[in-house]
């Protein structure tokens, strides 16, 4: 049964609070970096490359429960995940074919966290400080960390986990991310250099790792928050990363460790009692159930998960009606939601076409009759809330002004779109949400341009390859893009020259790749960056459309301080969500108004 | 006969190469890297990389070989989708649970629409004539994600008398056959129906009537072996296609069958699982179809095999 509505209760999604909580979060983030401290990362510039105050880091240590909890044997917490994504619990094994959306990268803690403040906070390291240049990074590690085998986790293990990413044996699927980042790696992955080579070995004793960079890398820090460690004993041993997929031959160092994994049925967490890191989990058990995304929010409404992200419209709309007070709304991973065009072939090799579709989009109108909680407009790249995110002055570059489009089509020599060419518009494996959006797009701009789209909803394998193929094979479509990392170069990285799309712009790429490396003045890095993000708004090689605000749904009885609003004001799991990269496990519990019988979920 | 189910036996092995061609010329046809999930453009070194580690830099033709050359041997690869298990035990793995919830499907639709149609024919154009056609025509108009949906939203999410999904224990078991039995049943019923009916107005019932005899010993001993023929012609070959899964039966309610496979397989361009699904497949069909040649000969002495 569905559960009973609070009707008294305020819409916890409102779209205006959303905007206005993002708007705040946005005002700290830019006063922050003024002051010379964005979220712990520009700030190591100016703190001369220091980890981030203990005092920014969350009080996780003695996880007892409240009294308002459930017993410790029904401090189960239970969630869904795609079973076509099961290939494996860990990040250097596989990134898209892992379990994701659940409970994942647990087995070990990543060097730094995200907290819920979304700020960078210390993880499997303790501090962490940086050369002159900026590009010898070296983590201290938490010399109580040990694997459930009995043995302690020391830079070897982070060695071994690095090189087996390099290692061209594996071809992992994430090598772009530490391409030009990190000393030896792009050697290494293509094999010419042995993998002990690698910018990534020990320091003065075991529980001292040290990264080398071939350039000043302030991000790097924000950048470990995808380091969650492999056993360099297991992954000898094996051969590969997979032993964590078999509970018989998994072995963990973090909060959790695995006790099942059926095929297509679940995989279940049990508390690792072995555990002495900082992320101390009330919660004893987590169990995922593997399940089409399709049937999710069948299994919420029958109480079998007690939470679930990612609803189609038509959920919402129930849930709006029937539990408004189980909605969520977060930033998620500050993802962008962009129409894209190949710039070197006709008819977007001309700018005026360009603006003339980014003119003639309601952004308001798609937010009010499709979005709802889900997303807000965008007039440009980074989401409000991110590092040097610029939206208020850049909205007018972009705006809504249907005259302005259709003089620019004009001026493009398609006067009301007469000659100009029929389009496909590519669509990247649509969930239902992505459907209506996209053909409110191709109506508004046959509407307003006069000229015919059709849409064209490709598997992800099929655009993908389209995509990122040289040149490129899709000549205009409709993709998002979310953060990597907590740092503008990660998200304008994508624009770069050769890198996503076809659109290239020297000018731009120097902005970005000298404030990348930039180790003075955080505010004077922003500023770079959104010097460079007012280049790629005004040249339109995306029309930006919205940002996601991803819903989720949580049961009355998930409570802790994961669900309060934190100190933007915004009430949600944060991205990435349950696992040991962030703070969620240590905040979540399960309240004593769970249904009974839990320990059997 | 012996001789004849060999030859068949030789013919399926040529079949099955014909298919195992077809299909894998197919795969590497369909546009999609089976590794391009990422975001951004893996780096060429990594393509490389992958391309040897999975055999893919060498020509199609090495390639076939290579894969029909440890299939031969009863190697199918390891699926790119579950790769901590071979195809081999991934089949195992999840075939079972297909055949058992298809099992309970025709162990439903076959009797109760071979009786439906039966008391439909001889029922011939009055009201339980009428109901039983219009049970069988919303069963057949019906897909099968439809009356699952409708069965969740009755009994899991309003009533709770059921599980909505998943797998272990005898009620995971009721809804799914009960909306993967009511297609088949629909069609049995409906053939059953017409076959009776075209035969019961055949010449030599007629004389067996005229000779007296019972109208359950004309049914029973002359018009059901008769109208079996077309039934056979028809519903076997049904089997292999209730056998080898539903993909909305088994992602609906959870069931960690093989259906889902064959969509997500193509989907994530699991080249070693396609193949080995489709030569399952080809398998299953080339055997049912010789079953139901034997059952011919079986059925009407006429027939002989050569």
């Amino acid at each position: 049964m569905a559960d009973r509505t609070n009707e008294t209760a305020p819409d916890p999604i409102d779209s205006r609070e959303i905007s206005q909580r993002l708007a705040t979060l946005d005002q700290r983030i830019r006063r922050r970096s003024v002051l010379g401290g964005a979220l712990g990362l520009a700030g190591l510039a100016a703190l001369g490359w220091q980890t981030p105050s203990a005092a920014a880091g969350p009080a996780l240590q003695g996880a007892s429960l409240p009294d308002d909890a459930a017993p410790p044997d029904e401090q189960v917490f239970v969630l869904p995940d795609d079973p076509t994504t099961d290939k494996t619990p860990d990040f250097y094994e596989s990134v898209y074919e892992r379990i994701s959306q659940s409970c994942f990268d647990i087995l070990s803690d990543s060097l730094v966290r995200l907290s819920r403040n979304i700020e960078i906070v210390p993880g499997a390291a303790t501090k962490w400080t940086a050369s002159n240049d900026g590009q010898t990074w070296t983590f201290n590690l938490d010399p109580n960390l040990m694997w459930n085998d009995g043995t302690p986790v020391t830079a070897r293990d982070y060695i071994a986990t690095f090189q087996y990413g390099a290692d061209p044996k594996h071809a992992w699927d994430f090598t772009w991310f530490y391409q030009g980042i990190l000393k030896g790696w792009d050697e290494a992955i293509a094999g010419k250099i042995p993998l002990d080579q690698l910018g990534v070995h020990q320091g003065a004793d075991e529980h001292e790792l040290v990264f080398e960079t071939v350039v000043p890398a302030p991000y790097l820090p924000a950048m470990l928050l995808y380091s969650p460690t492999l056993q360099a004993a297991a992954l000898q041993k094996n051969g590969n990363g997979l032993y964590n997929a078999d509970p018989a031959t998994s072995v963990s160092a973090g909060p959790f460790k695995i006790t099942e994994w059926t095929l297509d049925q679940r995989v279940v967490y049990e508390k690792n009692p072995d555990y002495k890191g900082t992320l101390q989990v009330p919660v004893n058990k987590v169990v995922v159930k593997l399940a089409d995304p399709k049937t999710w929010f069948t299994m919420y409404q029958n109480n079998e998960i007690d939470y679930m992200q990612g609803p189609a419209p038509a959920d919402i709309q129930v849930a709006q009606q029937d539990f408004p007070d189980q909605i969520y709304s977060g930033v998620g991973d500050f993802r962008t939601w962009y129409l894209f065009f190949d710039v070197t072939k006709p008819p977007f090799d001309k700018l005026e076409v360009r603006q003339a579709f980014s003119h003639v989009i309601d952004r308001d109108a798609i937010k009010a009759k499709i979005l709802g909680p889900a997303g807000i407009p965008a007039y440009s790249w980074l989401a409000p809330g991110f590092p040097a995110a610029n939206g208020q002055a850049l909205k007018s570059i972009q705006n809504y002004d249907v005259a302005a489009g259709k003089k620019a089509l004009a001026d493009a020599g398609f006067p009301d779109g007469k000659g100009f060419p029929n389009l496909q518009m590519w669509v990247r494996n649509p969930v239902p949400l992505d459907l209506s959006v996209s053909q409110a797009l191709a109506s508004m701009l046959q509407e307003n341009l006069g000229i015919t789209i059709e849409t064209s909803n490709k598997d992800q394998k099929t655009f993908m390859d389209a995509l990122t193929a040289k040149p490129t094979e899709i000549l205009f479509g409709f993709v998002s893009y979310g953060m990597d990392f907590l740092d503008p170069f990660n998200m304008l990285s994508v624009w770069l020259s050769g890198g996503r799309h076809s659109w290239s712009n020297s000018q731009f790429d120097d902005l970005v790749k000298k404030a990348a490396s930039f180790t003075g003045d955080p505010a004077e890095r922003t500023k770079m960056f959104q010097d460079a993000e007012k280049i790629l708004v005004e040249d339109v090689p995306g029309v930006f459309i919205y940002h996601a605000t991803p819903v989720q749904f949580a049961k009355p009885w998930v409570k802790g301080a994961v669900l309060q609003p934190d100190k933007n004001g915004i009430k949600a799991l944060h991205w990435p969500g349950y696992t040991a990269m962030d703070t969620v496990p240590a905040e979540l519990y399960i309240g004593k108004d769970a249904p009974k019988g839990r320990e059997n979920m | 006969m012996a001789r004849y189910i060999l030859g068949r036996i030789g013919g399926l092995a040529f079949v099955l190469v014909a298919v195992s061609i077809v299909t894998f010329a197919l795969t590497r046809a369909v546009p999609g890297d089976p590794f391009a999930s990422g975001e951004r453009q893996v780096p060429a070194a990594t393509q490389a990389a992958r391309a040897a580690k999975y055999g893919f830099d060498k020509p199609l033709w090495r390639q076939y070989l290579n894969y029909m050359g440890s299939a031969l041997h009863g190697d199918f690869g390891v699926p790119f989708q579950s790769p901590t298990r071979t195809v081999t035990q991934l089949i195992a793995d999840t075939w079972p649970v297909t055949i058992k919830i298809g099992l309970g499907a025709i162990l439903i639709a076959y009797p109760l629409g071979i009786l439906l149609g039966t008391i439909a024919a001889t029922h011939r154009n009055g009201p339980i004539d009428y109901a039983v056609t219009f049970v069988a025509s919303l069963g057949l108009v019906l897909p099968n994600f439809v009356v699952a949906t409708w069965l969740i939203l009755l009994f899991a999410v309003r009533l709770g008398w059921f599980p909505s999904g998943g797998w272990g224990t005898p009620q995971h078991l009721v809804l799914p056959i009960l909306a993967y039995s009511l297609g088949p049943m629909a069609l049995v019923a409906r053939y059953v129906r017409t076959c009776l009916v075209d035969t019961l107005d055949a010449d030599f019932v007629r004389t067996a009537r005229a000779k007296g005899l019972s109208d359950r010993r004309v049914l029973s001993g002359h018009v059901a072996r008769n109208a079996l023929i077309p039934f056979i012609t028809v519903m076997l070959p049904e089997i292999p296609n209730i056998l080898t899964g539903s993909i909305f039966i088994e992602q609906m309610f959870r069931i960690p069958g093989l259906g889902r496979f064959f969509v997500t397989s193509t989907f994530t361009r699991d080249y070693p699982m396609i193949m080995a699904l489709v030569l399952l497949v080809a398998v299953v069909w080339g055997f049912t179809y010789l079953l139901t040649d034997i059952l011919y000969t079986m059925l009407d002495p006429r027939i002989r095999l050569r």
